[in-house]
């Protein structure tokens, strides 16, 4: 046997060299229209940092924001860009210990979308701050001769600790799932490249008791970063729940927060790993067959959210407060109706398309409602804030809000941002995981 | 380098360094080293002087802090104001640190009213006056010399006498636009008195006001607050006053009102009459009048009858037996008749017709009702009416007026535009105006020169109400003067010298200040004081006294005068002349010009402050608009902020409409005050002028401008403007925000006898926590309330049964905080900074009552304040006293507290404020200026309470109550507020608080608030 031995050897080698192959040509090899991108994306950018430059220069009174309605998009967003910083931990982690094999070829996209779109989520709240210089003074303990602490009664300071946690937490795990493949990247490339990788390879080998260490490693970091997610996604909604502000004082809060931050992040990988796919040339990785299990999450997300939704409007509805009346008719009948209608058909009607086997075996109806679920989870973080913040128990201030030019000119800075981090992280490290891949091959015997 | 060169440069450097040690200039931190006796670095000193902003002449005391006037309060000693003051009064500041004073005098060198100025310096100046009426003297013209001032109401009128006199000329006048001549030729009419009538409102039960905005603009208005505060609530009464205003729209005094009568415009005197009618005929008049008196009444008021009344007045029968009866059985009552009822072609018919019904139901020389006193000095203006400044025009236009001195008087603002006064000043070959601004008549001159401000004046004030008590008001200057402007006095009196000739012999002073002290002088020794001073005692001390006391008043009251009964055929002659009822034809509306009262008649409209606070009806600042009613605006497919063209016989203006149910649908109203086209920055340009487009109608007796008489059409421009108002919300649905009782509920509240300490109001209803949870809570969670034994616990009581919703609490706040004004655009994008705002809610319309509650809110220093555990930075924390204290250095402006306070009671930085120069030297040093990106609010004037906190420490006691008084309790005029501390339960604040009619803004969310409101009583 051990002839046939040898060929099946040579078949894995040769199936595993493709692999790498693929996957390292989808790392080092980049096109005009790749720099192009690039490019167009730096002068989104820059453009952002002009507008905050001039925000700053000028004052808060540049963006939309007023009194009653002292917070806006910068902190709606900053919400939407937590819930998609939840798709990596969800797919990686959570999936990694359910041990679910349809994860693999997409999880380092999602994990590489945590860390970017936390980036993101962490900026909002500092570019929000009327005067930003000083945003170091919300961070417990910083050295200073006051004996001046934080407040940590107030949200904002556990937003604080819970996103830099989480911030490092999602480091630490994207990086260490890199280990093999960046060693195996160390191996395949000359230049730069080479140093760059085997610094962060740390001196990987892949013997086995390497491999070993790497697995314990990998599931406690795991385990650790479950709880974190899940707490980060609660205490913003905690910000929110926390305040004496009809429409915002709800209990259901952290729930609604942590699945809509799932919801939205499930629909995001789902984006990302469609556009992978097609530009990276990642054809013979991600299958329709993954796509399609992650579909069908997305539609229990989805059940889940309407049930959520349901328990929340029906509350308000059930309130005799007249605040909160006006608030839900303010949403349901009044100028933010458009708005609401869209994300109820977005968010609650459009995902039962998925029931259909045609829509979620088609890679463009998937990406379709992917893109819709992320715009309809915008404007559901949107109508949390705005309206209830419109609307007081002083009726006297009631208000409104547009955002500015300039809060969008940021925000759409902040978008371009992450997709440009994006696209520079996949051309430094692999944008699926080989090894993994390995694993799934069938030719692997040792099928975790 | 070598060895050597090293050390021979090390050398070199050496000696060098060593002589070029220059010793450094010695510099002190404190210059002061024998200070002015009066001056302590960092603390203010108060000088009382007299407010000239109105002529109500409220006493005033100016904080000096560092040679710079910081913050006007009310002369507690005055019996005009009693320590009050009103926004404009407060305003006085700006008017001082104006930017766009005149700094030199002006010489114009373009076309008249072209705006080219060239700067000249004083000495050319006088010599182009002099020049000028020597000119006039050499031609033996002078009596073309004409002069228009600004009533002055003091020996300053005696100056202008005499030059005018010793010129030559015997045209010494007198305008301004709000006088009380109608009034004045009223009582001289039925009682036969010039003079000073005094109206006692605090003690009055029943008040009937035809129109009369006494809380507003009507002759004192902090005076009427003041006694409107004690006839609601006055501590000495037995019961509380019935207030019922009669007037077309609502005005913010008939928002005061038990009960608003709306009534057709012009149709004040003959509802009055009717009513008069009715007592009479029921038998309800005054029993001491004679039956002849009686019956002489009923022939002259026979026309009267109430189904005609009733058709005319638009008033229902049904109401008018209700004022009636009302008017005859609580005694005492008091009818007043205010200015849009007399600006009128009938006024006097007006104003006689509310003197009957004062007659008639007895009200005359008691206590209570209409009172006539000597004043301690009257001093004869010739007060000039329209119709005689037509006469002047005509005079202007057939050149009879060579030259004319304007002082402080601004007619071409209020004139209507057919009057065409402009081209009949293009006729004067020359015009000097005297005056602090280029306003817009001063822009239509030749030469202007510059004048001090009040508060660098001297000058003194006869009031124009003292309850009696005869007073004088003195002034002084506060501040040295800020440019090289001068006193008017001083200005004729140099005029007069360089003369020569028997003008000079008018003026043997030296000054205006030597006059006046000459003046007062003759007092002391010829006239004597009742003050218990008279002859061998020195005059200098006495007149330090008088300038330190800010004037001389009586102590007491004097007797009112008696009144003999008037001749009632008499008065036919008016009565008969009664408004003929003209129905309105056509698209025609009433249309009522309303003065202001932050801008009155558009003097005001050039100091920020004024332009910011918000208008106490509509909540609109920084503009001018169209009051519509809701009916009318919807027939008319009119919205909110559509720009309306106002169109009168003689010309048309531009609004945008506001809807306000506070006005009858035939009506239009439009605030007077703003749409200059001078007088600085912040007054140009700004909405429309309502006076231009009046028909110059004259009143038939007086001549006085009919300005409430014009009838106009309205179109739609299609153009839509954006109003920059405050208010959101206009009702406040059933969140008891302003609450209000009926008297009855009133009544019974008084009567439960069972009052709590304020500690026991409700709180965390529903669910009682372990002790061991409570301790825990207190000790982590709000430790600042537990680790000090507490002093004080700083509260206030504010009385909405008291509060007019005037608006003074607001503007006297942006004074003593150095709150930034903020502009227009701030307003119409809700960035306004207002660390107290009065709150106006119209009743939702299922309601019953009409009037809108107003509401002052404020911080409420919450004692479990939803703003503090927010912030993440400590921005915000409780201090032991149990204020809420904002550190703006600490704040990073997340705007969370804002956010989370349930009252809206927060102001953030969206711009870093600006102040131009000079009004930066207003700034108040004792609290800081806030950054861009900061979160404010009211701190009760922290900066007053560590004052008064080190003042007691220093002299080992504890604070005594009423010794703090932050800025808004301070002015308010209506006395609504009290502040004090809580934890001391003999304090004024803490009786107040146990007033049954108390309670707290939005209770049921657990904040225990440190304001205390008492409700509102509706005597519906």
């Amino acid at each position: 046997m051990p002839e046939m031995e040898h060929s099946e050897n040579a078949a894995v080698n040769t199936e595993y060299y493709q692999l790498n192959q693929t996957v390292i040509r989808s790392v080092t090899q980049t096109s005009r229209n790749y720099w192009m991108l690039v490019g167009t994306l730096a002068l989104m950018v820059a453009a952002g940092v002009f507008a905050f430059i001039h925000q700053i220069k000028n004052g808060l009174h540049v963006t939309g924001l007023n009194s009653p309605v002292f917070w806006g998009i910068y902190i709606s967003t900053f919400v939407f860009w937590i819930g998609l910083s939840h798709a990596g931990t969800l797919l990686s982690a959570v999936l990694y210990l359910t041990k679910s094999q349809w994860r693999k070829p997409i999880y380092r996209s999602a994990e590489m979308m945590t860390f970017f779109s936390l980036i993101n989520a962490g900026l909002l709240p500092i570019i929000h701050l009327g005067r930003p210089w000083f945003f170091y003074w919300v961070f417990p303990p910083f050295p200073n001769d006051r004996q001046l602490w934080t407040n940590l009664r107030s949200p904002l300071s556990w937003d604080a600790i819970a996103i830099n946690s989480y911030l490092m937490g999602s480091l630490l795990f994207l990086l260490l799932g890199l280990i093999p493949d960046i060693a195996t990247m160390r191996d395949y490339s000359k230049g730069w490249r080479r140093d760059f990788y085997r610094v962060l390879a740390l001196g990987w080998r892949g013997s086995s008791d390497q491999w070993l260490h790497f697995r314990k490693a990998y599931t406690m970091v795991a385990c650790f970063i479950i709880p974190l997610m899940v707490l980060v996604s609660s205490i913003v909604g905690w910000d929110f729940a926390i305040t004496q502000t009809h429409g915002l004082h709800s209990t259901i809060f952290a729930p609604l927060f942590v699945l809509g931050a799932l919801y939205s992040g499930a629909a995001a990988v789902l984006t990302l790993a469609i556009l992978m796919r097609k530009y990276l040339h990642l054809e013979s990785l991600i299958k329709i067959e993954h796509l399609e299990k992650l579909a069908l999450f997305l539609f229990g997300l989805c059940l889940l959210w309407i049930y959520l939704m349901l328990t929340e409007t029906v509350v308000l509805m059930q309130s005799e407060d007249a605040v909160e009346s006006a608030l839900l008719a303010l949403k349901m009948t009044g100028p933010f109706s458009g708005l609401y209608w869209t994300m109820v058909l977005v968010l609650g009607i459009c995902p039962f398309a998925l029931l259909l086997k045609r829509v979620r075996r088609s890679f463009r109806h998937l990406f379709i409602i992917s893109i819709l679920i992320n715009v309809g989870m915008w404007i559901e973080r949107y109508l949390i804030l705005i309206p209830s913040l419109a609307v007081s128990d002083n009726p006297f201030s009631w208000g409104s809000y547009l955002p500015s030019l300039i809060e969008i000119t940021i925000n759409v800075g902040l978008l371009a941002f992450f997709a440009l981090n994006c696209l520079l992280f996949i051309k430094l490290f692999p944008a699926v995981s080989m090894y993994e891949m390995k694993e799934l091959s069938p030719l692997n015997k040792e099928q975790p | 380098m070598d060895r050597r060169l090293f050390l021979k440069m090390v050398g070199t450097a050496g000696v060098l360094g060593a002589c070029s040690q220059v010793e450094e200039p010695v510099k002190n931190l404190v210059p002061f080293v024998i200070p002015p006796e009066d001056v302590v670095p960092g603390k203010s000193t108060g000088y009382a002087s007299v407010c000239q902003q109105c002529p109500s002449g409220c006493g005033i005391v100016v904080k000096v802090q560092d040679g710079q006037a910081k913050k006007i309060e009310g002369n507690p000693l005055h019996p005009v104001n009693q320590g009050k003051l009103c926004a404009l009064g407060e305003s006085a500041l700006q008017e001082l640190y104006n930017p766009d004073r005149l700094q030199t005098p002006m010489k114009r060198i373009g076309e008249r009213g072209s705006g080219q100025w060239e700067a000249v310096s004083w000495e050319q100046a006088n010599q182009i006056v002099v020049d000028r009426l020597k000119t006039l003297e050499n031609n033996k013209k002078t009596d073309a010399l004409y002069c228009i001032s600004r009533p002055l109401k003091g020996h300053l009128n005696q100056i202008f006498n005499a030059f005018l006199e010793g010129f030559g000329s015997p045209h010494d006048y007198r305008y301004t636009f709000l006088d009380d001549t109608v009034l004045q030729k009223a009582n001289a009419l039925c009682f036969g008195i010039h003079g000073q009538v005094e109206y006692d409102l605090a003690q009055t039960n029943y008040l009937l006001s035809f129109g009369a905005n006494f809380l507003e603009t009507w002759r004192a208005p902090v005076y009427f607050s003041k006694a409107y505060g004690d006839f609601r609530q006055g501590k000495t009464r037995q019961t509380r006053g019935k207030f019922v205003q009669c007037e077309a729209r609502m005005s913010l005094t008939a928002a005061n009102a038990d009960q608003w009568v709306s009534l057709r415009p012009g149709s004040e005197g003959i509802l009055a009459l009717g009513v008069a009618h009715l007592i009479l005929n029921k038998g309800w008049h005054d029993p001491g009048l004679s039956n002849q008196a009686v019956a002489e009444w009923r022939e002259l008021l026979s026309d009267f009858k109430p189904n005609q009344v009733a058709k005319w007045s638009d008033v229902s029968e049904e109401t008018l037996l209700q004022l009636a009866k009302d008017f005859s059985s609580i005694r005492p009552s008091l009818a007043l008749c205010g200015d849009a009822a007399m600006a009128q072609k009938s006024g006097l018919f007006q104003a006689v017709a509310v003197n009957i019904l004062n007659i008639v139901a007895g009200n005359i020389g008691i206590k209570g009702g209409v009172q006539f006193f000597d004043p301690f000095e009257s001093i004869d203006e010739n007060h000039i009416s329209w119709k005689e400044i037509d006469g002047i025009r005509q005079k202007m236009l057939s050149g009879q007026v060579q030259a004319l001195i304007l002082h402080e008087a601004n007619p071409l603002f209020h004139a209507p535009e057919s009057l065409r006064l402009e081209d009949a000043f293009k006729n004067v070959p020359f015009i000097v105006s005297l005056s602090a601004f280029m306003d817009e008549s001063s822009a239509f001159s030749d030469l202007v020169l510059p004048l001090h401000t009040p508060l660098e004046s001297f000058g003194d004030l006869l009031p124009s109400v003292d309850g009696g008590r005869r007073s004088v008001g003195l002034m002084q200057p506060v501040v040295a003067p800020l440019y090289d402007t001068r006193h008017v006095g001083d200005i004729l009196m140099h005029w007069a010298t360089a003369l020569e000739g028997s003008v000079s012999e008018h003026f043997p002073w030296d000054n205006f200040e030597s006059f006046l002290k000459e003046v007062w002088e003759e007092y002391f020794f010829l006239k004597g004081f009742e003050d218990g001073v008279g002859f061998g005692v020195d005059f200098k001390p006495f007149w330090t006294e008088l300038l330190q006391k800010g004037g001389r008043w009586d102590e007491k009251a004097s007797k009112p005068k008696t009144i003999h009964s008037p001749d009632i055929p008499g008065l036919g002659a008016v009565i008969h002349r009664k408004p003929e009822l003209e129905l309105l034809s056509g698209d025609n509306f009433y249309f009522i010009p309303a003065p202001s009262i932050f801008h009155l008649d558009g003097r005001g409209a050039n100091r920020p402050w004024l332009q910011e606070a918000p208008d106490p009806m509509t909540t609109i600042t920084w503009g001018s608009w169209l009051e519509i009613h809701p009916d009318t605006a919807g027939q008319l497919d009119i919205r909110e902020g559509d720009l309306i063209k106002i169109s009168s016989p003689e010309g048309a203006i531009e609004a945008p409409a506001y809807l306000s149910p506070g006005i009858r649908p035939d009506t239009l109203s439009m605030p007077i005050g703003q749409g200059h086209t001078a007088y600085g920055r912040y007054a140009e340009g700004r909405g429309s002028n309502p006076l231009k487009i009046i028909v110059p109608d004259f009143e038939a007796e007086t001549g006085a401008l009919a300005w409430a008489g014009t009838r106009v059409k309205i179109a739609k421009t299609g153009k839509h403007v954006k109003i920059a108002k405050t208010e959101g919300h206009t009702s406040q649905m059933d969140h008891q925000m302003a609450m209000s009782v009926s008297a009855e509920e009133a009544v019974r509240l008084n009567q439960q006898s069972s009052l709590k300490p304020i500690e026991a109001l409700p709180s965390r209803k529903g669910v009682t926590l372990p002790a061991f949870f409570n301790q825990a809570l207190s000790k982590y969670f709000r430790p600042q309330q537990n680790n000090q034994a507490n002093d004080y616990r700083w509260g206030m009581v504010i009385d909405l049964d008291r509060c007019t919703g005037c608006g003074a609490c607001n503007v006297s706040c942006h004074a003593e905080n150095n709150l930034p004004i903020t502009g227009e655009e701030a307003v119409k994008t809700q960035r306004e900074i207002n660390w107290i705002r009065i709150e106006r809610y119209w009743p939702k319309s299922t309601e019953k009552q009409e009037t809108p509650l107003f509401l002052p809110m404020l911080c409420q220093h919450c004692g479990n304040a939803p703003c503090e555990p927010v912030c993440p930075v400590y921005a915000t924390y409780h201090t032991p006293d149990g204020l809420n204290a904002q550190v703006y250095n600490r704040c990073v402006g997340t705007r969370y507290c804002a956010n989370n306070c349930p009252y809206e009671a927060r102001s953030f930085n969206f711009v870093q404020p600006e102040w131009p120069q000079p009004l930066t030297q207003q700034l108040s040093p004792d609290l800081s200026v806030r950054d861009a990106g900061v979160m404010e609010k009211c701190t009760f004037c922290v900066q007053r309470i560590r004052t008064a906190k080190e003042d007691a420490k220093i002299e080992k006691r504890r604070v005594r109550d009423g010794e703090i008084q932050p800025a808004c309790v301070s002015a308010c005029p209506a006395d609504a507020m009290l502040f004090g501390s809580l934890l001391d339960h003999e304090s004024a604040v803490s009786l107040a608080a146990s007033d049954p009619r108390r309670y707290r803004a939005l209770e049921h969310l657990n904040t225990e608030s440190a304001v205390i409101y008492l409700k509102r009583i509706i005597d519906a």
